[in-house]
């Protein structure tokens, strides 16, 4: 007992010694790993608002809401950016923050390299309905719908786009039949696994706005599939319990700023929420959804039998 | 769905079978160390100690650079996790056996009275080493089902222990009633084994030289010897050799500096070695004192190696979980993080302190006390002369344990206070670009070191103590 005894005020006197004041002049942002804001709005956030900006980007969107669920007592930034429809009911059931705003938008649907697809005169699919066809055999890369958004936001599409459940899990286990490679994250299946990048799969799960960025002097080397996308909103809030709360109000206000969400759409591929003028690569060949699926359902009821249900695929 | 008993199995299989192949393969080559001349058998045990120093999730980074082009499912995941396991600790075995050789005279008798090799190898030598070897190799189990990194850099998400799962759970499906649970059965499991270690002979250090033996290596031992010296010299010279990966060794070099591509890193490699160093300091300087403390009594304390019986990943979970009733200062502080690390480097640090501590005549000690010294006194003047090296060598190790550790970090450590193997594991995840050449030039910048420190470690002591 002595010895415990002795430890714990060890431990204590250390603690003592570690306790700094709080800094206030820094204030922290938690986001995704997909997150840019360019150095030149950063200097425009710290010299207009006087505070120093730290980026804590934090893996995919399920990573970046679950960590700040189970760290919310103690949490490691002040403000978060990135937390999506599908994860919302998620982060407000958990009362990371008071209230969330809309901050930008983007179409989950599917991308396939153009100049694969004109090489291997393969006709390209035209809806992701045809995925689980023959021509298309170990052709398609997926991200993980129990570890990114992007994967998830394609899971809600599935279940929104047939009749039945019994439909769905039809779809799901021909596209398991057919090869489908499941990355773990978008970043990894679009940046790892896609034809364009060096891997060996031409069709991937990406946004509507992806063809902007394979763009090369006017030549689109990939195209989207913009029928039946589902619509991903973002959102920002400043954190419960955050160390510098008057910082986060200051980076919650520049996310919503016009400087901030005119970058949007070259910076991250996504639209911006408030009325500002999207750059035309974004109105032709990286333009939104010509229709979406999906945002009617309830994701927070949903969410666990629809995971259970894809594992339930996947898994045998 | 995969239960929870599967996991258990699953994780219980890949210890004991690791444990099982380490022995095999460590057994022949301790044979082969005590056979060669003592010069050679020194410098080859120091490699093959490298591996066993290295943290886990390195280890994967190392196996995977071999195996990179495989596609993995649930087979071929376990086949290179029992495969690493086995390049990492069979040297640890094979020390063992080498550090116990059979006194030549009892091998002159032994022939004189007509015995084969063979037969003082089974009948003789194998009696003796197998208390030790079955408490090493209860050891390897023990590492082996808390090896978290290095099941997820190696098995590419086929392959499911009740670590891997205790993660997922917890920082993917929030469900922390089954991480709890889950938490619970590594815990019982990997509690179990500690305590049939405790059954045995106690282990002595790991570190201390090799003796030679008498007895000539049948073709078997230095076989498989040899083999084995080369599967670590590969896996080793595979990182090294790719630290020249992409724009060449220079620019990896520059890149470490740098956020990687498409500055997907928080900090870069060198700021995450700066905090990793910063928090192998705290560890060092909290747990030193706390392991002399705990180790001036004679009987071991249960108590101080205990930590050694859980898993990392438990600690960060069971940290996450009483983060909301600790200090503020604390838990928003980088300090949390050195301060659980705390806990996993105590049991090395008293193995080697407790056994420093009484092994000496304490007449001295006694003596001084009667001429009216205090107890400071009787500590800087007359022990801490004797036992520097061992604080030195446990220094080290304290280090080295917060400087690798991984489970418990990936729960704790955030942005700008991640430590240098998660920050690693990003690149590994993310390969593209110039992450890679990154991560190999990281990777062999901690074998190289790794390397130095079992150098000056198990260097000969150039003034030996004449006493006897």
């Amino acid at each position: 007992m002595k010895k415990l005894a002795a430890l714990a005020i060890f431990t204590l006197a250390l603690t003592g010694c570690a306790s700094e004041p709080v800094d206030t002049t820094t204030v922290r942002l938690a986001t995704h790993d997909s997150f840019v804001m360019t150095d030149e709005q950063i200097a425009e956030f710290e010299e207009s608002t006087g505070y120093q900006l730290e980026l804590v980007k934090v893996g995919d969107t399920g990573t970046l809401t679950n960590q700040l669920v189970l760290t919310k007592d103690a949490p490691f930034a002040d403000a978060v950016y990135g937390i999506d429809n599908t994860f919302l009911s998620v982060a407000q059931e958990n009362k990371i923050a008071e209230s969330f705003d809309e901050i930008n938008y983007g179409d989950v649907c599917f991308n396939y390299d153009a100049e694969w697809f004109e090489a291997t005169k393969v006709t390209p699919p035209t809806s992701w309905r045809d995925l689980g066809n023959e021509e298309y055999k170990n052709l398609t890369v997926i991200s993980n719908p129990i570890l990114s958004s992007p994967g998830m936001a394609f899971l809600i599409t599935t279940y929104a786009g047939f009749e039945s459940k019994a439909e769905t899990f039809a779809y799901w286990r021909s596209l398991r039949d057919n090869g489908v490679k499941i990355a773990p994250s978008w970043s990894d299946a679009y940046f790892t696994e896609f034809t364009r990048y060096g891997g060996k799969y031409p069709i991937v799960l990406s946004y509507a706005s992806s063809p902007a960025a394979e763009l090369v002097n006017g030549v689109e080397n990939s195209k989207a599939l913009r029928d039946e996308c589902f619509r991903q909103f973002e959102y920002a809030a400043v954190l419960n319990k955050a160390k510098n709360p008057e910082g986060g109000k200051a980076v919650l206000e520049f996310l919503k700023s016009k400087s901030f969400q005119e970058g949007l759409a070259w910076n991250m591929f996504v639209y911006p929420s408030s009325d500002v003028e999207l750059p035309e690569e974004f109105k032709s060949t990286g333009a939104p959804a010509n229709s979406t699926l999906g945002g009617d359902l309830d994701f927070a009821a949903n969410r666990d039998q629809w995971l259970k249900d894809w594992s339930d695929v996947f898994d045998n | 769905m995969i239960t929870s008993f599967e996991l258990l199995l699953t994780t219980a299989f890949i210890a004991v079978v690791s444990a099982a192949l380490s022995a095999f393969v460590g057994v022949p080559v301790g044979f082969w160390l005590s056979s060669i001349s003592p010069r050679l058998g020194r410098i080859v045990s120091a490699v093959l100690t490298v591996p066993f120093l290295l943290p886990p999730f390195l280890i994967g980074i190392a196996i995977n650079a071999i195996t990179r082009d495989l596609t993995i499912n649930s087979t071929i995941g376990i086949f290179l996790i029992l495969a690493a396991h086995t390049i990492m600790n069979a040297g640890f075995i094979a020390r063992i056996v080498a550090t116990r050789t059979v006194g030549s005279e009892l091998v002159d008798a032994a022939e004189i009275e007509g015995a084969s090799r063979l037969q003082i190898r089974t009948q003789i030598e194998l009696p003796q080493l197998l208390s030790a070897v079955a408490s090493g190799a209860v050891l390897v189990a023990l590492y082996s089902a808390t090896s978290y990194g290095l099941i997820l850099t190696l098995s590419d998400g086929q392959v499911r222990t009740l670590e891997t799962q205790i993660a997922i759970s917890a920082l993917q499906r929030l469900d922390l009633e089954t991480a709890g649970q889950l938490a619970l059965m590594q815990t019982l499991l990997s509690i179990a084994m500690f305590l049939s270690v405790r059954k045995f002979a106690a282990i002595d250090s790991s570190l201390t030289e090799i003796q030679t033996s008498r007895l000539r290596a049948g073709w078997p031992s230095r076989f498989i010897g040899l083999g084995f010296l080369a599967a670590v010299l590969f896996t080793l010279g595979s990182v090294l050799n790719r630290s020249n990966w992409g724009d060449g060794l220079l620019t990896n070099l520059g890149n470490l500096a740098s956020k990687g591509t498409r500055s997907m890193l928080n900090i870069s490699i060198l700021e995450a070695a700066g905090n990793s160093l910063r928090n192998a300091l705290v560890v060092a300087i909290v747990v030193v004192p706390i392991a002399l403390f705990m180790a001036r009594k004679k009987a071991p304390s249960l108590l101080a190696v205990m930590p050694a019986g859980i898993s990392p990943v438990v600690f960060g979970l069971a940290t996450l979980a009483i983060v909301g009733y600790l200090p503020r200062e604390l838990t928003s502080s980088w300090l949390l993080l050195p301060l659980v690390q705390v806990l996993f480097a105590l049991p090395i640090t008293y193995q080697i302190l407790h056994p420093a501590r009484n092994g000496f005549d304490s007449e001295q000690r006694e003596a001084a006390s009667l001429d009216g010294a205090n107890w400071l006194n009787r500590f800087w003047w007359i022990e801490f002369p004797q036992i520097r090296k061992a604080v030195l060598l446990a220094t080290t190790f304290a280090m080295l344990t917060s400087l690798g550790e991984f489970g418990a970090a990936s729960f704790l450590a955030f942005g700008s206070n991640e430590t240098l193997p998660l920050v690693m594991f990003q690149l590994f995840g993310r390969p593209g670009g110039d992450n890679y050449g990154m991560l190999m030039v990281a990777a062999s910048s901690y074998i190289l070191l790794t390397a130095f420190i079992v150098y000056l470690v198990t260097l000969p002591e150039r003034n030996r103590n004449p006493r006897h």
